[in-house]
């Protein structure tokens, strides 16, 4: 280094940058979507809002991935998978938008703006906020409020009474109560307040089934039980929780006739290919006619599939990338949920820590069941899959929670520089040097 | 584009696709475990890192023994059970005893859980149901046991130097002291520490004090710190807390019964030089019979030889007897003489080192601790290498 002259050394430091770890991956993720979402807008004739595409999604990659992490110490590496999940929910809708005349892609696009924004507002949120206790109930109150909305105002779609319309859109409340779930279920477990965490969660499962919204009960409930666990470490208890769920689970198959059929669906769906097994024979269809390699972006017939944008849409990545490409992108989720773990481990404060954790488990659950229910390993049930799937308020809801997750993750990083920079004014005043120096 | 020419770029952009998300999810992996590995070597730098401070044993009781010391997290619960964050096993603790939490403004918050009872300094809970609060140098009496907090350096917070001084100190003895205004610079710990006025704080290499008396101490007390002119309190860091330990197994190493003295080991002496009896030798040289020099040289050469050969056996045959370097400590075995690393063999320990590198093999070490014997903070560090961070060897 001392031989280099001052233009090599400027070329060294440039170089060095280049080989950064997020540039490098944030370099292919762009050249990813860019070829991705050119070639789609060449398909019949040139679309140019599949042009637009193809230099805003890698802006905003290049934005959330590179340039945001510079004002907070924010797991870049999150970042980037998180944002690649989103680009891929973008390329797929908007690949399918096509022929049937939709434009879910270009709206996914701004949902995913809005995401971004919901993020940040919770990054901000967790690394400021010192002062919970009154503000947690605040929170409480209205999410209860929120929850409570679609039994009042709300509209039934596809059996579930958990949308409400404004205006000419419509917002599923026990989206955005996830992250206020996450939230109060962390701050009362830190503090060892029982009552108001059952209550709290105890209402929102009542209401939940008064909705019929049983996918998101569920998502909740496994929340709690495991977020019970990692705050208690009781496992006697949190087996109950396991029985009482098992218990119920075999009551609702012997009281409700919905549930009879899903369980039956589930068993044989080519027994009910005309009625109720279709969504699922067309999704293993999908997966099958897809086979290693896929059959080509923008080609194959998502749109057979009952909901591909929401629930299946994992059965049309299967379809046009193919199986291999499903499977790594299920790593993706997979290294989300390791990384959700240990941001939790090194969190200092339970509460951080329990943050961590339900934003995790919450993420991984929901993964599991849709993922699951798309390849048969359990009954299908209606939740979007994270980050990828159509809708507003399933981004931003994501979204905050990986806001969340974030949030823990630049304290954590801020509470590690702070002993680091203390050892390593002593250890330079002892006249000895720390390792990585 | 027409829809055949479409389809065939679509087909052949699959491999191009494929080949793009296995890069994305391969440096995904790399960036991943790289991540991990420098994490761990970080750890490895801050074996304190997570911890506000520790409890130093001052009286103990059951498996509890006086001058252990255990590291505290920024909250959790302290109980007889190991399941706490804090173990104390000590005849009247519960099971789950207190609950701890660390607040910036004050202090190490400690609060009863049920209705089991503590004191800190001169308060009990019973007079303060919503908590007491612990700083530096505070005592907490739990159980049949005594326990006193001492702060890392970073994590103290406003204290009542007073009442701190008051305990320990007569007024007119803290009044005189030559200590610099409370408040402003770390609030030192009263009779924790043992610093001679201008000695370094921290470290120092070129005084390793395990060869040398403890310090005299000049003023009154223990306690007389030396303040680092850096704006970082004194009291805590993790060289600091390497110094402390050192310190803490010196006192405790001699205010053990010293060993009876032994005489120094034998010594392998070169045996003096012995001019060897001159005897006549009669040598032949029938070419050179005539040249006296060169018999005599011959001689001579023959009987140094002789004597270097002598040497040499002898040398060989006799054990090797080590060169003792120090008096101090004797051999008398580890579990009798507590073994603590020299600041020089630090390096050899892994505890700085220059050339530590990325390239997995360091980072798969456990952590290396200070800790003097088979105390609990060691222990409990061990079980979270263990549990969350992949273990390995025994440190």
């Amino acid at each position: 280094m001392s031989r280099m002259n001052a233009r090599q050394q400027a070329a060294w430091e440039k170089r060095k940058v280049r080989r950064q770890p997020e540039r490098r991956l944030v370099a292919v993720e762009m050249l990813f979507f860019f070829s991705a979402f050119l070639l789609i807008s060449l398909k019949e004739k040139v679309d140019f809002v599949g042009l637009l595409l193809a230099f805003v999604v890698p802006a905003l990659i290049f934005v959330a991935t590179i340039w945001m992490p510079r004002f907070f110490p924010a797991d870049k590496l999150l970042m980037a998978i998180v944002n690649f999940l989103c680009a891929l929910g973008v390329l797929i809708l908007y690949s399918t938008d096509g022929d049937a005349g939709t434009s879910r892609g270009f709206q996914q696009a701004l949902y995913y703006g809005l995401g971004l924004i919901a993020m940040l507002i919770c990054i901000l949120l967790v690394r400021y906020v010192r002062r919970w206790r009154v503000l947690i109930w605040i929170i409480a109150v209205g999410a209860l409020g929120l929850i409570a909305l679609p039994l009042a105002i709300g509209t039934e779609i596809n059996g579930a009474t958990n949308w409400i319309r404004i205006g000419s859109t419509s917002l599923q409340p026990s989206e955005v109560v996830k992250i206020a779930l996450v939230l109060i279920l962390s701050y009362f477990m830190s503090r060892r307040k029982l009552v108001p965490w059952l209550g709290f969660v105890g209402l929102c499962m009542g209401v939940l089934m008064l909705q019929k919204d049983l996918g998101t009960a569920l998502i909740y409930y496994c929340t709690g039980l495991i977020l019970f666990y990692v705050s208690t470490g009781n496992l006697a208890l949190t087996g109950v929780g396991l029985l009482g769920a098992g218990g119920a689970a075999i009551l609702g198959y012997k009281m409700f006739a919905h549930v009879k059929r899903r369980v039956a669906v589930w068993r044989n769906p080519w027994q009910y290919y005309e009625t109720s097994g279709y969504q699922i024979a067309q999704v293993l269809m999908a997966i099958a006619s897809g086979g290693l390699l896929g059959v080509g972006l923008g080609l194959g017939a998502p749109r057979v599939i009952p909901v591909y944008f929401t629930d299946c849409i994992f059965a049309v990545i299967c379809e046009q990338f193919g199986v291999i490409f499903g499977i790594l992108t299920l790593v993706m989720y997979a290294i989300i949920i390791i990384r959700g773990v240990s941001t939790a481990v090194s969190a200092r404060r339970g509460f951080h820590a329990l943050i961590a954790m339900g934003v995790t488990a919450m993420l991984g659950i929901q993964t599991f069941i849709i993922i699951g229910g798309v390849l048969k390993l359990i009954p299908l049930t209606g939740v979007t899959m994270p980050f990828v799937s159509y809708g507003g308020t399933s981004m931003v809801s994501c979204m905050g929670l990986i806001g969340l997750l974030q949030g823990v993750h630049s304290l954590n990083q801020d509470d590690l520089s702070y002993d680091y920079e203390i050892s390593r004014t002593l250890a330079q005043q002892a006249g000895l040097q720390l390792a990585d120096e | 584009m027409p829809a055949e020419i479409y389809e065939i770029v679509a087909l052949a952009a699959r491999f191009w696709f494929l080949f793009l998300m296995a890069l994305i999810v391969l440096r995904s992996y790399r960036w991943y475990a790289r991540e991990r590995r420098q994490r761990k070597k970080r750890l490895r730098l801050l074996p304190d890192a997570g911890y506000i401070g520790e409890f130093v044993v001052l009286q103990g009781a059951g498996d509890l023994k006086e001058g252990e010391v255990l590291s505290v997290p920024f909250e959790g619960t302290l109980g007889f059970v190991r399941s706490n964050d804090l173990c104390v096993p000590v005849p009247g603790v519960a099971t789950r005893h207190l609950w701890f939490s660390y607040d910036e403004r004050k202090g190490l918050k400690l609060t009863a859980l049920g209705r089991n009872d503590f004191s800190v300094d001169e308060k009990t809970i019973g007079e303060e149901p919503k908590g007491l609060c612990m700083v530096h140098g505070s005592r907490l009496y739990i159980g049949e046991c005594e326990l006193r907090l001492r702060m890392f350096a970073g994590y103290e917070v406003g204290m009542n130097p007073q009442r701190m001084m008051t305990a320990d100190y007569p007024p007119q003895q803290w009044q005189q002291a030559p200590y610099p205004p409370y408040g402003q610079q770390g609030m030192p710990c009263p009779g924790m520490s043992a610093y001679a006025p201008g000695q370094p704080y921290g470290m120092n290499p070129q005084q390793p004090v395990y060869h040398q008396p403890p310090q005299p101490m000049v003023g009154y007390g223990p306690a007389m710190p030396y303040y680092p002119p850096n704006g970082y309190p004194p009291q805590v860091g993790w060289n600091q807390q390497q110094w402390q330990y050192q310190q803490n197994w010196q006192q405790a190493a001699y205010a053990q019964p010293h060993p009876p003295a032994q005489p120094m080991p034998p010594q392998w002496q070169p045996e003096p030089f012995v001019q060897p009896v001159e005897e006549e030798v009669i040598t032949f040289h029938p070419l050179m019979e005539d040249e006296d020099w060169e018999e005599e040289a011959y001689e001579e050469e023959n009987r140094f030889a002789a004597h270097d050969q002598q040497r040499m056996e002898r040398y060989t045959r006799e054990p090797q007897q080590p060169a003792p370097q120090e008096f101090y400590p004797l051999e008398t075995g580890e579990d009798v003489w507590p073994v603590m690393p020299r600041p020089d063999e630090w390096r050899s320990e892994g505890l700085f080192d220059d050339l530590l590198d990325e390239d997995g093999t360091d980072a798969s070490l456990p952590p290396k601790s200070a800790y003097v014997g088979r105390d609990e903070s060691a222990w409990a560090k061990r079980r979270i290498w263990d549990k969350y961070f992949g273990g390995g060897d025994a440190p």
